[in-house]
């Protein structure tokens, strides 16, 4: 029984000795990492610059830092604008994620709009999603595919339409969780 | 007594570890300690940036003749996994700094993606390490300020970022970075695996492979480099034609060693007014920071020098000198031009390369060729230099044997197994007799 213990043992010391010592040589030879990484479509978060507001941005891959809410009633929108992207083409099929937090004074739908204005100036529609409010507090998420490339973009579009006949109130809010964001990714 | 001798083989054990530990930390790396803080992250969204960090110690004493300090080349190399994507320049940014913490100071790398990019004068000797045609999707990251800084006895902690273009084809990429202080920048890293014949052919490399003895099928990588971080150079073939790192998954002896077909463009020998009959191949040595010729000859009329019976692998340099030219003697390479009484001659000449045979051409439109004797130079023992037809033992003063360095025993599997084997039956020993004195 103790010689089984003693030959465990020194096998165990061995080895490790043997490992040891060739990890320590190699590890010192390979300068290198490898990893893999998966790139998602850029992330447009919606921001109002203060309360009561039609019009605001969207940031690139970045939060807003502070929190606003905006009111609009019945068929009115809201709608946030990238910066300018310099005229860059996305050349797949673009699938639009709309993720918003809304609130409606009763049970009611709004269209969300994906779109892109290009570098000549003109508008070009991705595509759009109508969907259903309950009453109070909303977490929406809810998506589009497009139905070709888009090129030469200069500004990202995300639009809030109002569906309602009256009287509706609408309420979105634009906060430091990022909860109202548009992301364009490809489609399948 | 016997307590005496016990303690002294425990410590004699100690030892042999400590021994074993020092000899591979003085292995011919540039770098020690090297850790990973941090990894790209699995996801990026396009446009935004991460970063991965790499620390190292750099020791020196690996480039004596800029004063110890050492180079830093970066390569970044991101690919693709789905398959037939092709990735595009300017889909991503890469940038890369170095912090000494020794000397609280940050360099700023620069991060190319085209040749072109290198528009430093200060420069222009450097500027032949880099591959021209880099493609798509690798970079290289250099000080443009100072391609030699990496000072001794410094630790350097090197953050690399990249950003995905924000218009960017979401996908999966593989992203690797790579220190590359050794050698040099590698052009091409080809690899291939010996047929049933032992022969492999490895052409992105100018290289063939023959085993002496193909008992198994061995996998060779090359890694081709234009030009190399050491300066310096065989004093009598200070031009370089190129230079190849040659490994294997497999020691060599069992092969018998192995041939070495390296292959070179004449039309380059001949514009660069170049000796082809002296191109010969020499190998590293790290230790003394030299270049060892190997017994090798070249084959004028198929470009290409030969060595043989190599069991040493690592970084071949293939060199020559300028032609100086010898108007009235040439020796005869064109072998279907002559007539057949000298064609037999010629096969000759084949069994014994090293002892090539020279004629005195009369008139170049005459098909009959005078033989002449010449006496053909013979190597110098005791000059210093490992001349063709010297070896370790015929010339042991000129042709010193090289002791394989730790990188080369970690290479090689038989190595390492007899290290883990040794290493195990002495601790068996220690552990044995430390048991032994602890019962008493």
């Amino acid at each position: 029984m103790e010689k089984k213990k003693i030959i465990i043992m020194t096998m165990i010391i061995g080895v490790m000795l043997g490992f040891g010592i060739i990890y320590s040589g190699v590890l010192n030879y390979y300068g290198k990492i490898v990893g893999n990484v998966n790139v998602e479509g850029p992330i447009f978060y919606a921001n109002l610059a203060g309360n009561n507001q039609l019009i605001g941005s969207l940031l690139l891959n970045t939060k807003p830092i502070s929190n606003y809410t905006t009111q609009f009633n019945d068929s009115l929108s809201v709608v946030f604008w990238s910066d300018n992207l310099g005229g860059i083409d996305f050349n797949y099929i673009p699938k639009c994620e709309f993720y918003l937090k809304i609130y409606s004074s009763s049970s009611s739908n709004v269209k969300l709009i994906c779109e892109y204005y290009n570098i000549s100036g003109s508008k070009n529609p991705i595509c759009e999603k109508d969907v259903e409010i309950s009453a109070g507090w909303n977490f929406i998420s809810n998506y589009c595919f497009g139905s070709s490339n888009l090129n030469s973009v200069k500004h990202i579009v995300y639009k809030i339409e109002g569906l309602a006949i009256p009287e509706v109130a609408f309420y979105i809010e634009t906060n430091t969780n990022g909860d109202t964001r548009l992301q364009i990714t490809k489609a399948p | 007594m016997k307590t005496n001798i016990q303690t002294a083989i425990i410590f004699a054990s100690i030892f042999l570890f400590l021994s074993l530990g020092l000899i591979f930390s003085q292995q011919a790396t540039i770098f020690k300690n090297i850790k990973h803080p941090k990894n790209f992250s699995s996801i990026l969204v396009a446009g935004s940036t991460d970063y991965a960090v790499i620390e190292f110690y750099y020791p020196g004493a690996v480039f004596e003749n800029q004063i110890g300090y050492a180079p830093l080349v970066v390569r970044v190399n991101i690919t693709p996994i789905q398959e037939g994507y092709q990735i595009n320049k300017d889909e991503f940014v890469v940038n890369a700094r170095v912090f000494i913490r020794e000397e609280n100071t940050q360099v700023n790398l620069k991060c190319i993606e085209n040749y072109t990019e290198i528009t430093e004068e200060n420069l222009e000797e450097y500027i032949s390490l880099f591959p021209q045609e880099i493609p798509n999707g690798t970079f290289y990251c250099y000080n443009p300020i100072s391609f030699v800084f990496l000072k001794p006895l410094t630790t350097n902690v090197l953050n690399v970022t990249i950003t995905p273009h924000i218009a960017l084809l979401p996908s999966e990429f593989n992203i690797s970075i790579e220190l590359l202080s050794l050698y040099g920048i590698p052009i091409v890293e080809p690899s291939n695996v010996t047929d049933e014949n032992g022969y492999t052919k490895i052409p992105e490399a100018y290289l063939e492979i023959k085993l002496e003895n193909p008992v198994a099928r061995v996998q060779f990588n090359a890694i081709l480099y234009s030009n190399v971080f050491i300066e310096v150079f065989p004093s009598e073939r200070p031009i370089r034609l190129y230079y190849v790192e040659i490994s294997a998954n497999d020691t060599l002896e069992k092969y018998n060693g192995v041939r070495l077909r390296f292959y070179y463009d004449d039309r380059w020998i001949i514009n660069n007014n170049l000796d082809e009959n002296n191109i010969r191949v020499y190998r590293y040595d790290e230790t003394q920071n030299t270049w060892i010729l190997i017994n090798s000859f070249v084959n004028t009329s198929e470009n290409y020098v030969e060595t043989t019976n190599i069991t040493k692998l690592g970084l071949f340099g293939i060199f020559t000198k300028y032609y100086t030219p010898q108007p009235l003697v040439q020796q005869i390479t064109q072998y279907q031009s002559v007539p057949v009484e000298v064609q037999r001659v010629v096969e000759k000449i084949v069994e014994k390369p090293i002892q090539p045979i020279y004629y005195n051409i009369t008139n170049i439109t005459q098909p009959v060729i005078e033989r002449v004797e010449k006496e053909v130079p013979q190597p110098t023992c005791g000059n210093n230099v490992c001349e063709a037809g010297e070896n370790s033992q015929n010339c042991p003063e000129d042709c010193k044997v090289t002791l394989p360095t730790g990188l080369l025993i970690l290479s090689e599997p038989a190595a390492v197994a007899t290290i883990i084997v040794t290493s195990f039956l002495t601790a068996a020993g220690a552990v044995f007799l430390l048991k032994k004195l602890l019962l008493k």
